[in-house]
């Protein structure tokens, strides 16, 4: 697997602002960044066990011409090196694959829809294909460029919520940004979370990196929401416990991604995780 | 369940879904077809199928969102490179495309539409069980299997056509898989459209001298069939240059195509039942006409295909190959006009192996589909006779059949156990040794021959160690004298012992291109570097120990 | 049924990591799922890399060669003074037959006769460093030394008669090495040498020695 972030671009305004998003996210996670400038209006992902196609909207192929050199300007603005993906193998003339093997891909909440969809509460159905299949965490910016100070990482118990907790560490290790865990008890004691979290021998790690704990025993989770601090990356598992269902996420994740505005970090089912 | 049986059971399960996208497609066909039965008489009748071809790529390019191309070279390029995987859309886009194309007077075939369905289906299905690639590429090879098992009630075709041109080699593992498939895909199509041979024809007397001139037959189909292949190719580069829009491309071939139409009617879709009034000895054309139609008709397949329009080449060249046969027959009643030659259906049924044969350079294909279809068991001679001089006639001029050349073309055709399919399989992480040691540029001689006291390796990695980029690779080899003079060792820097001629080799890198860089470099380690990093080296031996056990894994016991 | 893991058949095989997931993959290798991770079955294994021809890395015992000093191979082979014999032949004999071995000694001589035979061991000033053309199998690592009763004719460098032998027996060719090295070091010391011509006791060599490869470090 390579060390780098896929990001497609988009050359308009709102594609500037996640492109910074994913420059500020490779810098401090010590990333490659590697840009798609799209060449057709759909490509395809090969996953282990699925094959995604991913149809662009329009805006994705505005002005061609211009694309790259946007592309460069703001990304040597940032003091990254800009670098390129020319697809190498097509499944038919108009449709390039593209590689899978990264460690991180941007997609905004929608990339086959008109930018006048991107709200909260909409994740479009080939970002959650994506999601479903990847063996990287998926980057979903929020609408402009906000420079995350901190991490908060949703902690249910289940198996996607550690593999998001390995996440959380490793990325607040890499940036030296403080890490939040948030738990919604569902009136189980904290200690039940920490054996859990030991089990899954992160608790050490957390411990090593103090970590704050925000702990809700009671109250609506919507509202406890609030307590996620603005400026926050939020990391949480697509899906909680239970069976993976095909149409929609876990329900706290569909609850999140329509309450918070910010950076998120979607860790789907088969996203591998390296020791650290 | 035994492994193997849990496939068997899974491959039956994709033969039924193949059978069904067959079932389909004709049926769409024979709806199409009564659809446009009243308007068929009147004068703006050639209009079709450039209305017929123009639906379908908005159909496809615009509604479902796929692309374009009968999709057997899709099919292909799965199988060899992406573990059998294809989009679930793909099982009924094509299915629709196509019958708005044929029934409009499209003149291709419902084939490779059904044939990239099956495989769909199946693909999917093996996805749903868990499938890992190598067992869903064989479900794939079953689901083709099936498809064309069950359009023409031809079992044998079906999985001779899905191990010859689709998976590529013969193996025992696929066979019973794909035997299986084929025979439920043609089981299912028999329940709801009967267990009929689609040409039967009659009984024949051959006669050695009818034998001989097979022979010169051959020649014919031979000659069509390359015909059809470069004139394909050739309208197809043309109409691309000239109209950039696939929608109006294919109208305007269909306009064309209908035009030819209103003179030889018989150009105009599928052609099956110009075919089996050839095949019952009811045909009523002379020896020109026939002559005219197999021209026509070939040029009418290629405006249609290669203009966009979706459909297959099995019933163009079944019809082109049956005119053939006739007009072959008339011409040696115009030699010898005296001799009892055999009659046209033989004629025209040898016709259709040679051509079919040779466009997909497929000979087991074509003979089995050929005397299955037609129940010409007696002529299996003569059949094999015309197809495998036909092939290897066509096979100087036109090496690779029409589904490979696609892919060939864009340099993605891959067999298994070959040379480059081995090479595509093995990933660069996968060979890279990670032993080198690694030393400052900045380094003196002196401190750098206490190092190479301690470690084993002959190379060493020169970093900057500003940026902890990659600058070059020292050789032991290259160094020796310098090791060994003490007068150098405070004056020398590590930075000039380094080999200015080594490339380097990015983790981007197919192990294709790395092997060339090899050869030309006549170096046995390179440097692997990639965003300016120090990857580690990789070797030949390394490589040769990997592919070998790569090889004997892909073996079939 | 023993179960493998994942790194326990890379290794097995000879094989990275990633390369057996790759075929877990495309179906090439037989697995088994337990608790969502992958792992094999050792024997089901083992019959199908036999049946591919693929060759297995048989654990090789890592036989764990110790380093040894100058000091403590001198004190294992010994200190002796007085050593009779007016021949090269005659001394090596009388010398081995003093040592601790469980070899055949006659078979041992033959070889360091052999090695003399090819070029002296007599390095100068007096000294000798006999030792066989190949490694001794089965012993511990050993140099003995002996103080020749009277001088004999080595056929050395510098032509000068021999008094002390230092007898090296190594069971490899590395640990050889490296004792020879440090005793040639030391051995250039003149000092050393001159105190080799007085040396009249054991313990007073071992301590010198001992002296002397410290400040090698």
């Amino acid at each position: 697997m390579r060390n780098e972030l896929l990001h497609v671009f988009r050359n308009t305004p709102l594609g500037r602002e996640t492109l910074f998003q994913s420059i500020y996210f490779c810098k401090k996670t010590d990333t490659s960044l590697r840009v798609y400038i799209p060449v057709s209006k759909q490509f395809l992902m090969y996953f282990e066990n699925e094959v995604v196609t991913v149809d662009l909207d329009d805006s994705y192929l505005r002005d061609p011409e211009t694309a790259k050199i946007h592309a460069e300007e703001i990304i040597r603005m940032e003091g990254l090196i800009p670098r390129f993906i020319e697809p190498k193998s097509y499944t038919a003339s108009t449709l390039p694959d593209l590689p899978v093997d990264f460690k991180y891909m941007t997609c905004p909440r929608s990339i086959s829809d008109l930018s006048t969809k991107i709200s909260l509460g909409y994740i479009g159905p080939k970002v959650r294909g994506i999601i479903k299949n990847s063996t990287f965490p998926v980057l979903i910016p929020a609408s402009v460029f906000k420079p995350w100070k901190n991490i908060t990482v949703f902690f249910g118990g289940s198996n996607n919520a550690g593999k998001a907790v390995r996440f959380g560490i490793e990325i607040s290790r890499k940036s030296g940004f403080p890490l939040l865990l948030f738990t919604q008890s569902e009136g189980k004691p904290k200690s039940y979370y920490e054996e859990l979290l030991d089990q899954k021998g992160l608790l050490k790690p957390l411990k090593k990196l103090s970590f704050e704990w925000l702990f809700f025993e009671k109250g609506d989770f919507r509202k406890n929401l609030y307590e996620v601090p603005h400026d926050s990356l939020v990391i949480v598992g697509a899906y909680g416990h239970g069976p993976i269902r095909d149409i929609l996420f876990g329900s706290k994740m569909e609850l999140i991604q329509s309450e918070l505005p910010n950076n998120m970090l979607i860790v789907g089912p088969y996203c591998a995780v390296h020791q650290f | 369940m035994d492994e193997r049986l849990k496939l068997v059971f899974i491959g039956a399960v994709a033969g039924v879904g193949g059978g069904t996208a067959a079932v389909f497609l004709n049926k769409a066909l024979e709806i199409g077809r009564e659809i446009l039965l009243p308007y068929r008489g009147s004068w703006y009748s050639f209009i079709f199928p450039a209305i017929g071809a123009f639906l379908s790529t908005v159909f496809l390019i615009y509604i479902v969102k796929d692309v374009g191309g009968h999709g057997v070279p899709e099919v292909i390029y799965s199988v060899t490179k992406r573990g059998g995987l294809i989009r679930l859309r793909s099982s009924f886009s094509r299915i629709i495309s196509c019958a708005l194309t044929i029934s409009s007077g499209g003149s291709a075939g419902p084939e490779s539409p059904v044939v990239i369905s099956g495989a769909s289906v199946a693909s999917n299905i093996a996805c749903h069980f868990r499938l890992k690639d190598r067992q869903r590429i064989i479900l794939v090879g079953g689901g083709a299997a099936a498809a064309i098992a069950a359009i023409f009630n031809a079992p044998v075709a079906g999985m001779a056509f899905s191990l010859e041109a689709i998976i590529g080699e013969w193996t025992s593992t696929n066979l019973i898989v794909i035997a299986v498939s084929a025979a439920v895909g043609a089981e299912v199509c028999r329940i709801f459209q009967g267990n009929q041979i689609p040409f039967k024809g009659g009984t024949f007397t051959i006669s050695n001298a009818d034998l001989l001139a097979c022979i010169g037959l051959s020649f014919f189909t031979c000659l069509s069939a390359i015909l059809l292949m470069k004139l394909l190719r050739f309208i197809r580069s043309l109409s691309n240059r000239i109209v950039s829009s696939p929608c109006i491309r294919a109208a305007l071939g269909g306009l064309i195509v209908g035009v030819i139409g209103i003179f030889i009617p018989e150009v105009l879709g599928e052609g099956y039942h110009f075919v089996r009034e050839i095949i019952h000895g009811k045909s009523k054309y002379g020896l020109l006409l026939a002559g005219l139609i197999t021209l026509g008709k070939t040029l009418a397949t290629c405006l249609t295909i290669g203009t966009g329009g979706i459909g297959g080449l099995f019933a163009p060249c079944l019809v082109i190959g049956s005119f053939l046969g006739l007009f072959y027959q008339k011409l040696l009643l115009f030699i010898a006009p005296s001799f009892s030659w055999a009659g046209e259906s033989y004629f025209a049924l040898l016709g259709m192996a040679g051509v079919l044969s040779s466009v997909l350079q497929a000979p087991m294909t074509g003979i089995f589909l050929i005397t299955e279809i037609t129940g010409g068991y007696q002529v299996l001679i003569s059949v094999v006779l015309v197809s495998v001089i036909s092939v290897c006639l066509s096979r100087i001029f036109e090496p690779f059949s029409v589904y490979h050349q696609e892919l060939i073309a864009r340099g993605e055709f891959l067999r298994p156990r070959t040379d480059r399919y081995i090479l595509s399989e093995l990933n660069i992480l996968e060979l890279i040794d990670q032993n080198c040691q690694k030393i400052r540029s900045d380094m003196r001689l002196r401190e750098f021959v206490e190092i190479v006291k301690k470690t084993k390796s002959d190379f060493f990695a020169v970093i900057d160690p500003k940026d902890g980029h990659y600058i070059g690779l020292v050789h032991l080899d290259d160094i020796r004298s310098y090791l060994f003079d003490p007068n150098l060792y405070d004056t020398i820097l590590v930075e000039e012992l380094i080999d200015p001629n080594i490339p380097t080799v990015s983790l981007d890198h197919e192990l294709l291109e790395v092997m060339e860089i090899f050869d030309y470099s006549h170096n046995s380690v390179l440097p692997v570097v990639h965003d300016g990093k120090f990857f580690g080296l990789i070797s030949k031996s390394k490589i040769l120990d990997h592919y070998r056990k790569e090889l004997m894994v892909e073996e079939e016991i | 049924m023993e179960q493998l893991t994942i790194k326990e058949v890379s290794e097995l095989l000879d094989l990275p990591e990633i390369t057996i997931m790759r075929w877990i993959k495309q179906g090439k290798i037989p697995f088994q799922m337990r608790e969502g991770r992958y792992v094999f079955d050792k024997k089901q294994l083992i019959n199908w890399a036999n049946l591919h021809n693929i060759p297995l890395k048989e654990e090789r015992k890592k036989v764990e060669e110790k380093d040894i000093s100058l000091y403590e191979a001198i004190k294992k082979g010994g200190v002796f003074f007085d050593l009779e014999g007016g021949s090269v032949e005659e001394v090596l004999r009388n010398a081995l037959n003093l040592l601790d071995l469980d070899v055949d000694k006659e078979e041992l001589l033959e070889k360091l006769l052999q090695r003399e035979e090819l070029c002296s061991t007599g390095i100068g000033e007096g000294v000798a460093l006999p030792h066989p053309r190949q490694p001794v199998k089965d012993i511990e690592p050993m140099i003995g030394v002996f103080f020749l009763k009277n001088e004999v004719d080595y056929h050395a460098l510098d032509g000068k008669k021999v008094f002390v032998l230092f007898l090296i027996l190594c069971p490899s060719t590395r640990l050889h090495l490296k004792l020879l090295s440090k005793l040639s070091f030391i051995l250039r010391k003149k000092d050393f040498l001159s105190f080799l011509r007085k040396c009249k006791s054991k313990e007073g060599l071992l301590e010198k020695i001992k002296d002397l490869e410290a400040h090698i470090e």
